[in-house]
């Protein structure tokens, strides 16, 4: 299982990274949301993965972190989200309104291949 | 009076947020009032940060526990003399900022001020933090107010060199992530004084994994601080950014440089066992290809918004070779360093925009958008930005550069040159022959150097001969700004003493952390009163 | 990608992390809304026969290549390392331990958020008012690139006087007709259905998932539908919504109700549960952290909101030539 998270995280991470280099614009969008789905699944799987024991504690069950998961980096994860939510949509908006005054698809300002 | 230093710590963050959210609820109308509560509040920042300084070198440190929960376990907030010194450092510049924008270029877009407000809040808050990713939620404010406020008034070049700001800034987060997420796992703590408790007792086969996630860590920090190879995004990204925004971004590199101190003053002190001194060549090192790229582009550039891009270079490169020789006397001089070599900076990007407006109208300069046509949805006013006009306005440009030229040179007899020679003189004394020492030495002069001529060859182009051109048009405000902080840094010259005495004390205090630590981990929470445990709601 | 994000949320689900998931699954919805609205202005692929692949693309393709794949693998290596540790000695347990009789609340993660590490949560929520107001202000002088100003194909073939199920929404009052009547009638009648699941939300945060970020989210993606089905024209003239007012008011919101802990003496953020028995109602169990929340929710709905509604207002606004004459300007969208 942890091998199947990891495999899921680097897939994501690298796919992420090589859109980012791409030169079209839509498709460094594309690249940024896997690399922070990536980054964001990376921060939970620090806490060790257990199915079935959300940090919602119960009365009677001692509270540790053998009943439950880790809740620290759950909150970090869902702080990130947010952020990354923002500047993913910063970003689009910055990339939208740069092509429209360059006229041109390309990142780097490149002259306009279709 | 340590019960009022704690509060006092938190002025700095709720302030600007408090003063934003106003200035965003009073709508889009109101100019004049937002103005005037823009630059009121920045001022009482200004105080605020003096005061919590004079607490800090009487007393020593100061802990605020947000929420009332002990470190650990909670959020806290600590001053000691570095954080307040770089309160000072960003309240003066952001104030002269202030003012300079007030004089016309916070009307030439929407929500000037509450971004000015949150940048400020970003910034203190990154200065004051004493918990991980408190320092990375607190960066991301920080940031996110420097893309609002770089892409102010829009235009192609602003709009281009902002892309590639935001996307090299997305990455170092992720970097910053996942490095903080590494940290976490093998550390089990993000509160930076139980990281360098905890650093000593990593266990042998943990430690390759500790210093990854430092590394990480690091790479985001020197992104962020300007680093070679990491730095070919500031010198365009700065240059675009309008001039008041641009002034106050001379403060954020050093965040980024400041962050470097402060953890590895922290984490990989002396007692942190085996893993002392991590990395501390590469900071030597990269800080020196620093100096040498930024010396190399001060020589090659001939437009003055790059030149001081590359004079940001420069000090940034500095202060990271200063860091990475890790002598007490090294630190200090360093710390006087960073004071001068801000606020020449952020008075050199402000007296550019002035400069450049020799010969050229006003009206063409402010607004250097292509021309709007109809079609364009622009409802705000485009005032004709009458002023009172200086009437010796190219002296005082040329008083002033030629100030800031020897200020940021580092030539006699201005706090550049104390600065410059401190240093020399204490890689000399403690890193005698090593090459290092060597190389740094002959680097900062050939630094000195570079800025010298490159900033006397701009000076010559743009104020001797300006030939028959019109004298620009220099508002009060804007005048304020500049000479606010060029002034500053002649008291800083005058007060050299009293400033160096500082800067010693800061240094022995990084170099020996346990106080910070003990601070930190003794600070006892407020008593809470007891209140009944609620019985747990039975879910459907 | 939202195939990706879909599997993301799962993947939080299913490793017990509920509050996760769903706030993964909102965000992904106002993610790809925003997309949908960004490809607007995006030109359309035209696909060409390049003549040859250059050696310096080739070369640079292999870079890339190269980079990608040390990047993910580095990512893939770090995290199996870190999973196959034994867990630390973190501080997590003393979290656990303190969530319900100081924090007031039995759901650890939102306790943390709202409580432990509010700073954060301040923090957080000011990024978000920021990009909300330079999105604004960057689109205030938005200009789209030429080749898609003009309407797009679908709207263009159509003549003016034609009566269809596809209207263009410039030029009409209410967006929902014909095939469009029956989704608008339904989210309508969603919309208060909506609410009332966010503020299920935002009570419940404290002790099961939930909490202001999903609730205003929610709230959002209510008042989304509402565009999408109705227009912007018929939306805006039904709700006098005033995002940045709610931006300012949900920072004052959460800065004053860590300033009341400072007025009584205890540090910023300090929480308390008020405890009451009212009279039908029975025993009450109030956390100051609600206002907190309360604060986040209005921050989260009025930062969304202005974002997509400023991107919206892209397309409703006349934008140099159209094909089609227009009898009278749409009328500005009010702040």
């Amino acid at each position: 299982m942890e091998a199947v998270l990891a495999c899921v995280i680097g897939v994501l991470g690298g796919a992420g990274v090589w859109l980012v280099l791409r030169p079209r614009t839509f498709q460094v969008i594309m690249g940024l949301t896997l690399l922070s789905y990536a980054v964001n699944l990376f921060i939970f799987s620090i806490g060790s993965i257990f199915t079935n024991k959300p940090p919602i504690v119960s009365p009677g069950i001692p509270a540790d972190l053998d009943h439950y998961t880790d809740p620290m980096p759950q909150s970090l994860v869902l702080t990130a989200i947010v952020i990354g939510f923002a500047t993913t949509a910063l970003f689009l908006v910055v990339l939208l309104a740069s092509r429209g005054l360059s006229g041109t698809d390309h990142v780097d300002g490149g002259k306009g291949e279709p | 009076m340590n019960g009022s230093l704690s509060q006092l710590l938190i002025v700095p963050v709720v302030l600007p947020l408090v003063t934003a959210a106003v200035l965003v609820m009073l709508g889009e109308q109101r100019r004049r009032l937002k103005s005037i509560i823009n630059v009121v509040a920045t001022s009482m920042g200004v105080v605020v940060a003096a005061t919590i300084l004079r607490y800090v070198d009487g007393d020593g440190p100061g802990v605020h526990l947000a929420s009332n929960w002990e470190a650990p376990f909670g959020i806290v907030l600590v001053a000691d003399r570095l954080s307040a010194l770089m309160l000072v450092v960003t309240g003066i510049v952001s104030l002269c900022a202030a003012l300079y924008a007030e004089a016309g270029w916070a009307r030439v877009g929407v929500h000037f001020h509450p971004l000015f407000q949150i940048q400020l809040m970003g910034l203190n808050g990154a200065f004051l933090t004493g918990d991980l990713f408190n320092l990375f939620v607190f960066f991301e404010v920080m940031l996110a107010a420097s893309y609002g406020l770089h892409l102010h008034g829009s235009g192609l070049p602003r709009v281009g060199s902002g892309l590639h700001y935001l996307a090299v800034n997305l990455l170092a987060s992720s970097l910053f992530l996942v490095g903080l997420a590494v940290l976490y796992g093998v550390l089990g703590t993000l509160n930076m004084a139980d990281i360098a408790v905890k650093v000593a007792h990593v266990p042998a086969n943990d430690r390759g994994l500790l210093l990854a996630g430092a590394a990480i860590l690091a790479l985001a920090f020197l992104i962020k601080a300007a680093m070679w190879p990491l730095n070919a995004w500031l010198v365009p990204a700065y240059g675009a950014a309008s001039a008041p925004v641009a002034g106050l971004f001379a403060v954020m590199t050093k965040v980024g440089v400041y962050t470097v101190l402060r953890l590895w003053a922290l984490v990989f002190s002396e007692a942190a066992g085996p893993s002392a001194h991590f990395g501390h060549s590469v900071l030597l090192y990269g800080g020196l290809a620093t100096i040498a790229v930024g010396a190399l582009g001060l020589m090659t550039t001939v437009r003055l918004d790059r030149i001081a891009g590359f004079a940001i270079i420069v000090s940034s490169g500095t202060l990271l070779a200063a860091i990475g020789q890790w002598t007490p006397s090294v630190t200090a001089a360093a710390l006087f360093y960073l004071l001068t070599a801000t606020l020449g900076v952020s008075a050199l990007f402000l007296l550019v925009e002035l400069i450049e407006r020799i010969g050229t109208t006003r009206q063409h300069q402010l607004l250097d958008l292509d021309a709007p046509g109809e079609d364009t949805n622009l409802d705000d006013d485009q005032m004709p930005l009458v002023g009172r006009v200086f009437p010796i306005s190219i002296a005082l440009l040329a008083l002033s550069f030629m100030t800031c030229t020897v200020l940021v040179a580092g030539l006699p007899p201005l706090s550049g040159f104390i600065a410059k020679f401190s240093l020399l003189r204490s890689v000399l004394s403690d890193l005698g022959s090593s090459a290092g020492g060597w190389m740094m030495m002959g680097l900062l002069l050939l630094s000195g150097f570079a800025a010298t001529v490159s900033l006397a060859r701009a000076g010559i182009r743009s104020l001797w001969s300006t030939g028959h051109r019109a004298a620009p048009e220099v508002k009060a405000a804007e005048a304020i700004a500049v000479l606010g902080l060029l002034c500053s840094c002649i008291l800083l010259t005058i007060f050299a003493e009293p400033v160096t005495r500082y800067a010693r004390a800061t240094a022995a205090e990084l170099h020996e952390p346990r106080a910070y630590i003990e601070k930190v981990m003794s600070t006892k929470s407020r008593p809470r009163s007891p209140s009944p445990v609620p019985a747990p709601e039975t879910s459907p | 990608m939202g195939g990706a994000g879909l599997v993301t949320c799962v993947t939080f689900a299913w490793f017990s992390a509920p509050d996760l998931a769903l706030t993964q699954i909102v965000v992904e919805v106002v993610t790809t809304t925003l997309f949908l609205l960004g490809l607007r202005w995006l030109p359309m692929r035209i696909e060409t026969i390049r003549p040859r692949v250059t050696l310096r693309d080739r070369a640079r393709r292999a870079r890339d290549l190269l980079l990608a794949v040390g990047a993910g693998g580095g990512l893939a290596a770090l995290s199996y390392a870190m999973l196959t540790r034994p867990a630390p000695h973190s501080i997590s347990p003393f979290f656990l331990d303190r969530a319900l009789p100081d924090g007031g609340g039995t759901n650890v993660v939102n306790v943390m958020l709202v409580d432990f590490r509010a700073f954060d949560t301040i923090g957080e929520i000011t990024v978000l008012g920021a990009v909300a107001l330079t999105v604004y202000a960057l689109l205030r002088r938005f200009r789209p690139p030429a080749e898609t100003i003009a309407q797009p194909q679908q709207q263009q073939i159509l003549p003016a006087d034609i009566v269809t199920d596809l209207v263009k929404p410039r030029t009409v009052d209410d967006a929902a007709r014909g095939y469009m009547m029956v989704p608008s009638i339904i989210a309508r009648l969603l919309l208060p259905v909506s609410l009332v699941v966010a503020a299920h939300f935002l009570l419940r945060g404290h002790n099961e998932p939930g909490g202001g970020f999903v609730a205003g989210l929610v709230v959002a993606i209510a008042m989304l539908t509402q565009y999408i089905v109705g227009g912007t024209r018929w939306t805006e003239r039904h709700a006098r919504l005033n995002p940045p007012r709610w931006i300012g008011v949900g920072l004052l919101l959460a800065a004053l109700t860590g300033l009341v802990a400072v007025a009584a003496g205890y540090p910023f953020l300090t929480t308390r549960t008020f405890h009451a028995t009212l009279p039908l109602i029975g025993d009450v169990h109030l956390p100051s952290a609600t206002f907190f929340d309360l604060g986040v929710f209005a921050v989260v709905v009025g930062a969304t909101l202005l974002i997509l509604t400023a991107l919206a207002h892209q397309s409703v606004r006349a934008h140099g030539r159209l094909t089609q004459p227009q009898t009278s300007e749409p009328p500005e969208p009010q702040e």
